[in-house]
């Protein structure tokens, strides 16, 4: 049984957790063991900070205010961001200028989380070579959420609210029939299986909401003018059969085979042409070469493993192969109103992606164990993934589902570790993780070769994987430049403007690098650890920068000497000479908002290496302990994200980007990673 | 060994005489879902996508035409259109908006109708409604995505071409020619017809008093055509305030059943009467129904000041003192959105009158006739609108009689005071004819070198995600600023 309970940086935001757990294992006669697991999870979170824009996001409007304004004086009459009426304290003549603290203390947005797992396991075994498995899981959790945006808010001065509940489960079940160890002829053993199983997930939801409180500060559908609700559901499975078969020589030299065929409910269709399964196969050798040979004292263990394999993959969603309709709302004036369903185009002739991977690897192990040197290189391409290729909304649509192109990816992981002291008081070990991955994207399918992603609210950029280049291209706005690279500048009302260049590759929102360095150590009954992190190599597009530019937040914004003193922007017009006119204070305003349509100033690198954990800890000795009732007992303080070494951007946390995936490098007034100072105390009784 | 190999065998027998996916064509049809659905459920939802959210109807509609124009004014910074800023997700939130759902849906409805052979009045409601909903983009943006747009499923056109304006003024005009044509004498529609509640001879006239306004947009590139296809809408155009293409709207329980002016009323203060709008209405018996001062809701005639467009919090500190649009009458979320009124038709007829082309009924006469619709109007579209007498009418037009030799100006001022809250129109009809005659606002920063704009900017995401035509239909059309003229306005 566990406990957890955290509380925010933003105020009023908090998480706790508890779980309870069952693990049984029983024996029937000599041949069949059973086991049995459950888990009970309940989970409830309050004050969720909303994200990425104004409305409920009081980091926003924090980040906007002048910097000599003071946030504690704008708690209002009635405390908490009210006015004595308990309407919101309005910081600003926008309705949209959000006070921070009605934000954090009178917004509801709440969640609470059951969660049940179990999962039975059984062994049969037929004979001493056979035997049969068979295993049932299930998973199923159901989160109730309520939110509101209160009676009195700025923005919405009659309030609104919406309760939810959400319930998703999955279960799997599979079966195999399979030997292991089996001794064939001497020096050769085969362990082998065959079976087959399936996934099945459902989820189903129901939502009410309503707007305009009927009587203020009551939280309840009833109580509101408007209503309204929703209904979702969907289901989706994949049925596999799969065998695998491992003949080990002399118990050095091992090749491994398997084939799988998976079935996907995703891709299925009546009267569709296309496969609904792929049958996929892989191939893979490892020789413990310190077993085979005699490598002398240094070398303790050395194994070479390489193999070529494929995976396969369905739609991840349902129902995406046919158009749908929908009656929604709940009509108008005794009409019933119906529209087209989703803004993706279906594709009733999806088939599986694959993934094709050649990968070598070695574990290197030296000095008694001492020095570990763990390495794999891998090559692999992405076949006909399946994604929603972006389309002009003019079509009706955002986007078009397809089995797109070939994305090429390859790198290397590696892994180090060394014990570089070990005495019976004191240890010191240390590691370091070192990743880095080239991707390529190889081909779109898409007659004009780039593949559109995500926008930033600027609209000046968007996320683009474009053919020949590494994935996730920030392909937006530039500036314009002259020969020798200055910034050229147009007269606009009297002042010069930078002008705005084509669209162009500004960076890539992956970065291919990633190194973590980490260190440990015990001296007697204490000890203590540290780990570095840190990414290199990719790009971001900082919308937070972008706006506190145009809004005259960022330092960059005041000239030395004041805004009074006058602001000569670095460049050339464009007749290529030197920028020397002035902008004067009541017109830098304008400088920024103009240049804001310049994506090219807010991409910049996001490399960054920071202290991402430290903790220091003390065993009590279990000779202190004699005579009480506890047997083990410990304390640790343990810090997490407590400082950077380097951070290459300006007033960001590089990590706090809102889109990952297909359109990493993206951010905007999110919430920086926190930094966490915990105390840790381990009984055992 | 062989045992092994045999019972792996018989096992490989049993999985392939498996049916593994079993069902699966049955799971993967949506069960909350239909694959079709009868037309009039989707027409129900196409007026009212017409008619529009809060988000576009803020966006393009109040903060940028409805200041630009002059009908209003803000001091809020975000209010783009009174200073002429940029704000691209503002300029181009009708676009945005309204080619995901109105022209979406429309082009579904026709292709559904096609396919089921129906070529009888519903087609020709759809027809109309289709002219209407592609006219507002055009008018607003130039060169448009028509005839490919909103056909990503029906033909798989992900990168629809941009039309000229040309081209689809011409298909409109042949378009609602047939529309009308094809309108029986009832429809299967019924209640889902939210615009004339099935009454198909209020269709005809309003596919005709669309082709008067369409063909009027003309005048200033194509004199001959315009014309032309005036003299062929005129004869049977709305005959009166009954006629008016209006949305009707409650208030709630959803967002899709709320007027989208009123929802942006609600949620925002900033909107003051232009001064010059107010000025205006001077002596006017509209300006106590559509105005009341913000402070305190006076719809007292010395209490209405205006405030100039262009003021910033420096200029003027307190706003409070300015009217604001009557939030007892006209700013409702439950008011009808209206599209075409009689009021804007006799006004064009009295221009054609005043052009010398064949029209019945004189210049004067429409023009009459229009001011009194335009004042009669509003206690039928606004509940709360005090009705405006046939003596308060004629005592107004005795203070300010037609005069022929200021006819055109007389004309259009009227018009532009007669669509105040249809800002689409107010905006295209003040670019054709140049009246009423605005000053500009001079804010530094201004994007139009001080002048009002012309049309509103495309995304410029279009040049990523559509970029061949787009590329093309700004090389055609020119730059993709707020000052190039679309192709009827040059």
């Amino acid at each position: 049984m566990t406990n957890m309970a955290n509380t925010d940086i933003v105020p009023n935001s908090s998480l706790s957790r508890n779980s309870f757990g069952i693990n049984n294992s029983n024996k029937y006669g000599d041949k069949i063991t059973v086991d049995i697991n459950m888990k009970y999870i309940i989970e409830g979170q309050e004050g969720n900070p909303q994200m990425s824009d104004a409305p409920g996001n009081g980091n926003f409007s924090a980040n906007l205010f002048a910097p000599s304004i003071n946030v504690m004086n704008m708690m209002g009459e009635g405390g908490l961001g009210r006015n004595a009426d308990l309407t919101e304290f309005r910081i600003s003549d926008s309705s949209y200028s959000q006070n921070p603290w009605f934000a954090a203390y009178n917004f509801i947005n709440s969640s609470d989380k059951e969660r049940f797992i179990a999962a039975i396991n059984a062994r049969w075994d037929l004979t001493d070579f056979l035997y049969v498995r068979g295993r049932v899981g299930g998973d199923r959790y159901t989160v109730s959420k309520q939110s509101s945006t209160p009676w009195g808010t700025a923005f919405q001065p009659k309030g609104s609210m919406a309760e939810s509940e959400d319930t998703y489960r999955q279960y799997d079940a599979d079966m195999f029939i399979g030997t292991d160890n089996l001794q064939i002829v001497d020096g050769v053993s085969l362990t082998a299986f065959v079976g087959m199983g399936t996934n099945n997930q459902k989820y189903e939801a129901y939502r009410v909401s309503g707007s305009d409180f009927i009587v203020p500060f009551l939280i309840n559908v009833g109580n509101t003018k408007n209503q309204g609700h929703g209904y979702n559901i969907w289901e989706k499975q994949i049925n596999s059969a799969y065998g695998s078969a491992e003949l080990g020589f002399e118990d050095w030299a091992y090749l491994t085979v398997t084939a799988r065929n998976d079935w996907f409910s995703t891709l299925s269709q009546k009267d569709k042409v296309a496969p609904n399964n792929d049958l996929y196969t892989s191939a893979s050798v490892s020789l413990v070469v310190s077993d085979a040979l005699d490598l002398g004292e240094t070398i303790s263990f050395l194994k070479l493993r390489g193999g070529v394999s494929q995976v396969a993959g369905g739609a991840n969603n349902p129902y995406a192969l046919s158009l749908s309709y929908g009656i929604y709302g709940q009509g108008h004036l005794g009409a019933s109103l119906g529209n087209i369903s989703g803004g993706t185009i279906p594709n009733s002739e999806i088939t599986p992606f694959e993934k094709n991977e050649t990968e070598f690897g070695m574990d290197l192990r030296l000095f008694d164990n001492k020095l570990s040197i763990d390495a794999t290189f891998y090559d692999n391409e992405t076949l006909g993934d399946i994604v929603g290729v972006s389309a002009s909304a003019t079509s009706g649509y955002g986007s078009a589902l397809a089995n797109l192109g070939n994305i090429s990816n390859k790198g290397i992981e590696l892994l180090i570790k060394g014990t570089l002291i070990q005495t019976e008081d004191f240890a010191w070990n240390a590691s370091i993780n070192y990743t880095n991955n080239t991707s390529k994207v190889v081909a779109t399918n898409d007659a004009a070769g780039n593949i559109s992603m995500d926008e930033p609210r600027s609209r000046n950029l968007r996320v683009t994987h474009i053919v020949g280049e590494k994935y996730g291209a920030l392909y937006g706005s530039s500036y314009v430049r002259d020969a020798s690279g200055s910034i050229v500048h147009e007269m606009v009302n009297g002042i010069p403007i930078p002008k705005v260049g084509a669209r162009k590759i500004l960076g890539f929102g992956v970065a291919p690098t990633q190194l973590g360095i980490g260190t440990s150590f015990r001296y007697k009954d204490f000890n203590g650890s540290l780990l570095f992190e840190g990414k290199s190599g990719g790009q971001i597009y900082s919308g937070t920068n972008a706006y506190l530019k145009r809004n005259g937040h960022h330092k960059i914004t005041v000239p030395a000497g004041g805004r009074e003193a006058g602001f000569v922007p670095t460049g050339v017009m464009a007749d290529g000479s030197t920028i020397t006119a002035s902008i004067p204070a009541n017109l830098q305003e304008d400088y920024w908002r103009r240049s804001y349509l310049i994506a090219e100033q807010d991409v910049v690198d996001a490399d960054y290496m920071r202290l991402r954990s430290l903790s220091i800890g003390y065993n009590i000795p279990s000779d202190k302990l004699e005579g009480t009732f506890i047997s083990k007992a410990s304390i640790s303080l343990i810090g997490r994200n407590l400082f950077f070494l380097s951070n290459s951007i300006d007033n960001l946390d590089p990590e706090s980007g809102y889109n990952a995936g297909n359109s990493a490098g993206l951010e905007y007034f999110a919430l920086p990673v926190p930094r966490t100072i915990g105390l840790n105390v381990n009984l055992k009784f | 060994m062989k045992k092994i190999l045999l019972t792996f065998f018989a096992l490989s027998l049993v999985l392939s005489s498996c049916e593994f996916d079993k069902g699966f064509e049955e799971m993967n049809v949506n069960p909350s879902k239909a694959s079709q659905l009868d037309v009039a459920n989707k027409f129900a939802s196409v007026v009212l996508q017409t008619s529009g959210g809060r988000y576009e109807n803020w966006r393009a509609s109040l903060i940028y035409q409805s200041v630009m124009i002059q009908h209003f004014s803000a001091v809020a910074g975000y209010w783009s259109g009174d200073k002429y800023y940029r704000n691209d997700g503002y300029a181009t939130s009708l676009w945005d908006r309204y080619y995901p759902s109105a022209v979406k849906e429309i082009e579904d409805i026709r292709s559904q109708l096609t396919a089921e052979g129906n070529s009888g009045s519903e087609m020709g409601m759809t027809r109309i409604l289709r002219v209407y909903i592609y006219s507002r983009l055009t008018d607003l943006h130039g060169d448009i995505p028509y005839s490919e747009a909103g056909q990503g499923y029906i033909n798989g056109i992900l990168k629809p071409k941009y039309d000229t304006q040309e081209s689809i003024y011409m298909d409109f005009l042949k378009e609602l020619e047939e529309a009308v044509a094809q309108i029986g004498a009832s429809t299967t529609l019924g209640k889902s017809d939210l615009l004339f509640q099935g009454d198909t001879a209020k269709w005809k006239a309003w596919g005709n008093s669309m082709m008067l306004r369409l063909a009027m947009r003309l005048t200033k590139v194509d004199v001959a055509t315009a014309q032309a296809w005036a003299e062929k809408a005129a004869p049977n155009t709305m005959t009166s305030n009954a006629h008016i293409a209006m949305i009707a709207h409650t208030d709630g329980p959803e967002g899709i059943n709320k007027n989208g002016h009123g929802e942006v009323f609600d949620a925002d203060g900033n909107p003051r009467m232009s001064k010059t709008f107010v000025d205006w209405l001077k002596d006017d018996p509209r300006l106590p129904i559509l105005a009341a001062r913000r402070s305190d809701g006076s719809t007292a005639i010395a209490d209405l000041i205006g405030m100039p467009n262009g003021s910033t919090g420096v200029t003027v500190p307190d706003t409070s003192i300015y009217a604001e649009p009557n939030r007892t009458v006209i700013t409702g979320r439950d008011v009808p959105m209206v599209l075409q009124t009689y009021a804007e038709v006799r006004l064009l007829k009295a221009e054609m009158a005043f052009r010398g082309w064949s029209v019945t009924g004189s210049a004067e006469a429409h023009y009459e006739a229009g001011v009194k619709a335009a004042m009669q109007m509003l206690s039928g579209i606004y509940p709360n609108a005090a009705a405006i007498s046939d003596a308060e009418v004629a005592t107004y037009l005795a203070a300010k009689p037609y005069d022929a030799t200021k006819g055109w100006e007389m004309i259009s001022e009227q018009y532009w005071a007669a669509t105040l809250l249809n800002e689409y129109e107010a905006f295209s009809n003040w670019r054709r004819t140049g009246f009423p005659t605005l000053v500009p606002t001079n804010d530094p920063g201004n994007v139009t070198g001080g002048t009002i704009p012309r049309r509103l900017i495309y995304p410029t995401g279009e040049g990523s995600t559509n970029k061949a035509n787009y590329d093309a239909a700004v090389a055609r059309q020119g730059a993709n600023n707020f000052t190039t003229r679309v192709w009827w306005d040059k």
